[in-house]
């Protein structure tokens, strides 16, 4: 007998680990309820999204890139002091004198700029996927207030090292809030603290940046995880919905003799569903068949885990997070760019009054995000038959990305127009 | 049910009313605990060394401490604030073209302060100044906004090419 057996084997052991030995199915379902990290797991997903192309595994992503950033995290608070005095010095000392300190400060600025793309690109993933219609219509609302939570995470870190990026970032950005009819100005005032940005609005993006963001992002994805798990087996293969009055959720699909999901109807007992299991005799295997989550679907997600892991680690150790001079109010630089999740929004300020480019555009795109599941009636699933959605979201984005690249590459002093190679391109 | 108000419907939407209260008292009190306590401008006046003959009438001169410009407008002497009105960037003064030019967001306006071209909403913002012991003092507590975009009372074009280039 092993040790580790031994010490589950004695009575403290068995008190602390309930999870059985992984020897059938049943077993391994039982083991997911027993575990409280290993609930946010369904028994079972359908075959098609343990594969890559389903999902391109970008939700595992971005909670591994948001995991990454707590633990940086968590090390750079240990040497940082948020007001005008020390946060630059503190920076400073944290690449020069801090054990891994330069190394740990890369790993939180890359996993940042990754994680902003990893949410942005599942979404789209799960848009061309259908994924968002009936009943996950929620779960995508709830996606789409993560991204918000995710761009003001970013944006509130921006200000923390105070150099020249951080404070003019900072200083266009609360004067966007300025612009919201009624409430902007008090808006803004409350985020800066005071008439400009100043030592209250570094303390109060501090506090927002380590504690009232984090908890609502973790208190968001546990809904967005959770509600993924219940409707884990519901079909979205490439027919039309079946509609809530044919599915229940946390019931269990199976494939029909003419391949149309049905309900399996039953009692579940710790999520096993009696009755053989659909992946049993069958040759051919429907996309919608259920296969066993450990361990087919958990060590995809640990492979990926460990891909962006060392992905993210890798460019730390390439390439060095920016820090420019110490912020001075009595001069911006020329040109001052937004982070590049926000060029699209300058570029766009450059060219239409703010109350147009820097509340009205991105109200607009949230709430018709946000939206989207409740007005689009077309049932189908796969992106082949929903073209009007699926051309007028593509549109969007080409254009967003496009914005994006003039805004972070083409635009030098004043805003002119430069060509990418005249080096004034913004700083990640 | 009855339509009559029993004493469990009452009791229901009491408790309803009751927490709809408390969240609302909160949002005031966390609302009204945050905002800032806001004094009378960064300093109220600030006194300039110059006197309002050295103050000239085709250039700029920056004062610093009031995060504003001076300059002479029809033979007047004027303070022009720093702050852009679009977005709050600190607007440098350029010597090439005699205009101010935002880093920002591109937008251009003359040497009083004038919209000429851009994003921003209205003119630069002024601070009233005043000749006390024989300098010039610069009122920063209050800001007089700028005028409406299209406003020109200088007439002076670009002196020459603008430091943000010119294919703008």
């Amino acid at each position: 007998m092993k040790v580790a057996d031994r010490v589950k084997d004695t009575t403290i052991g068995r008190s602390i680990f309930r999870i059985p030995d992984r020897v059938t199915d049943r077993d391994r379902a039982a083991g997911h309820w027993a575990s409280f990290l290993m609930h946010i797991y369904p028994v079972k997903v359908r075959r098609i999204e343990i594969t890559f192309k389903y999902s391109a595994f970008l939700g595992v992503a971005s909670l591994v890139l948001f995991i990454s950033l707590l633990v940086s995290g968590i090390y750079l608070m240990f040497f940082y002091v948020p007001s005008p005095a020390n946060a630059y010095g503190d920076i400073q000392s944290i690449q020069t004198d801090v054990a891994f300190g330069q190394y740990i400060r890369n790993v939180h600025r890359w996993s940042a700029h990754l994680m902003v793309l990893a949410v942005a690109a599942h979404m789209a993933r799960v848009f061309y996927r259908g994924a968002y219609k009936s009943p996950k219509e929620f779960n995508w609302v709830i996606g789409v207030l993560l991204l918000v939570v995710t761009l003001l995470l970013s944006f509130t870190g921006y200000l923390l090292p105070w150099d020249q990026l951080a404070f003019w970032a900072v200083t266009v950005g609360t004067s966007m809030a300025a612009y919201v009819p009624i409430i902007g100005e008090e808006v803004q005032l409350l985020l800066l603290g005071g008439p400009s940005v100043g030592s209250a609005t570094l303390l109060r993006f501090y506090v927002l940046h380590v504690a009232v963001l984090p908890l609502a992002l973790v208190g968001l994805v546990t809904i967005h995880l959770w509600r993924w798990r219940k409707d884990s087996m519901l079909s979205t293969g490439g027919g039309p919905a079946t509609g809530p009055a044919k599915v229940q959720p946390g019931l269990p699909l199976q494939a029909s003799e003419n391949g149309d999901p049905v309900v399996v109807e039953g009692r579940r007992v710790l999520g096993v569903v009696p009755g053989k299991p659909a992946t049993g005799d069958r040759k051919e295997l429907s996309n919608d068949d259920p296969v066993m989550v450990w361990p087919h679907l958990l060590v995809r997600h640990a492979v990926a885990a460990l891909a962006v892991l060392f992905v993210v680690l890798l460019i730390g150790l390439t390439f060095d997070a920016p820090l420019r001079e110490i912020a001075n109010p009595t001069s911006t630089p020329n040109p001052e760019k937004a982070p590049w999740y926000f060029a699209a929004l300058q570029e766009l300020l450059a060219h239409f009054h703010p109350l147009v480019a820097g509340v009205l555009v991105p109200g607009a795109i949230v709430l018709g995000l946000m939206a989207l599941p409740y007005m689009d009636r077309n049932p189908m699933f796969d992106a082949r038959f929903r073209r009007v959605a699926r051309i007028t979201f593509t549109i969007f984005l080409v254009l967003w990305i496009v914005l994006t690249l003039i805004g972070f590459a083409f635009r030098g002093p004043s805003w002119s127009w430069v060509w990418p190679w005249e080096e004034w391109h913004g700083e990640l | 049910m009855s339509d009559t108000l029993d004493r469990r419907a009452f009791l229901a939407k009491g408790w309803k009313a009751g927490l709809g209260l408390l969240a609302a008292a909160g949002l005031w009190t966390s609302w009204d605990l945050l905002r800032p306590r806001l004094g009378a401008g960064f300093a109220a006046k600030v006194k300039t060394t110059y006197t309002a003959e050295t103050v000239p009438a085709d250039a700029v001169l920056e004062i610093p401490a009031a995060r504003a410009y001076l300059t002479k407008i029809d033979g007047e002497v004027v303070a022009i604030s720093e702050k852009c009105t679009h977005l709050g960037c600190r607007i440098p003064f350029c010597d090439s073209s005699g205009q101010f030019e935002c880093p920002c967001h591109g937008s251009f306006f003359n040497r009083a302060g004038e919209h000429v071209t851009g994003p921003a909403p209205r003119g630069m913002d002024r601070f009233t100044v005043g000749i006390v012991d024989g300098v010039v003092e610069i009122d920063t507590s209050e800001t007089v906004n700028g005028a409406p975009p299209g406003t020109d009372t200088i007439d002076e074009p670009p002196l020459g090419p603008r430091c943000g280039g010119d294919h703008a």
